[in-house]
């Protein structure tokens, strides 16, 4: 998944609900690229903290990547960089899928 | 209150998209620094947040008021709310030491707050008067550089 913009109370919802869809429609293994990504306020990372309980639960498998410097900062102080697995890109990422398959 | 630009809106939910869109104004005319500009954009998204949960519904509200000011190196934002008393840097921050079932996302918006500002003042007035302040740290090589790292006379 690929969000861009600002994660914050506007538009946090939609990323939510596009996050929901992907998960209904049976994704275990997800890759969240930041990339795009201006910065994220605390309705963001409640999202980002639903989604790794509920990965969790059903045993799939969530990596974070390509976090901009507000992005890494917000997760940092915010105490989530131990909660998830974040790799610096894309490629990365997906190489944590490949190494157990 | 503090001068400069103001802007007012009544506590709703798209009370928080309002104030967002004064802020990019007020960071444009400001050309403020990207680093500054996305700290005031979460802690502002933080705070008015707060203040919208925390109105009721139902009850009549004369809205919110926001001030924006900038005063050479320190951007200052004043935020002004009609609600009931309350304080919320009184909130403890949240254990941000907790394993990933124990934690909840309640609480962590105010602690970015105090994380992401140089300071985070509360007054009660008749109304509740958060006010919020950012250094803005210009490099070594920017013009009329930090006092930090350039502690000589200055005349």
């Amino acid at each position: 998944m690929t969000p861009s913009g600002r994660i914050d109370t506007t538009t946090s919802g939609a990323v939510e609900e596009a996050i929901r869809r992907a998960v209904e429609a049976g994704a275990r293994d997800l890759v969240v690229d930041f990339a795009g990504v201006e910065y994220i306020s605390s309705a963001g990372l409640r999202v980002f903290l639903l989604l790794a309980k509920q990965m969790r639960d059903l045993q799939g498998r969530l990596v974070l990547c390509g976090m901009p410097e507000p992005v890494r900062q917000v997760f940092h102080l915010a105490g989530f960089m131990p909660l998830f697995r974040v790799e610096r890109s894309q490629e990365a990422a997906l190489a944590r899928f490949a190494t157990r398959t | 209150m503090p001068a400069g630009r103001h802007t007012h809106v009544s506590p709703a939910a798209p009370a928080v998209g309002q104030v967002a869109g004064a802020l990019d104004a007020f960071c444009a005319a400001e050309r403020l620094p990207e680093d500054v500009a996305w700290r005031l954009r979460v802690a502002l998204d933080e705070i008015v947040a707060n203040i919208v949960a925390y109105s009721g519904p139902g009850e009549a509200r004369s809205g919110l008021d926001v001030w924006f000011r900038r005063d050479g190196g320190l951007v200052e934002i004043t935020v002004a709310d009609d609600g009931p008393a309350f304080d919320p840097l009184e909130r403890p921050d949240p254990d941000v030491t907790l394993p990933l079932e124990a934690r909840q996302p309640g609480g962590l918006g105010i602690a970015l707050v105090k994380s992401l500002m140089d300071e985070v003042h509360y007054e009660r007035t008749t109304r509740n008067v958060l006010t919020i302040r950012k250094r803005i740290e210009t490099g070594p090589e920017g013009a009329g550089a930090g006092a930090d790292e350039h502690p000589t006379n200055q005349s």
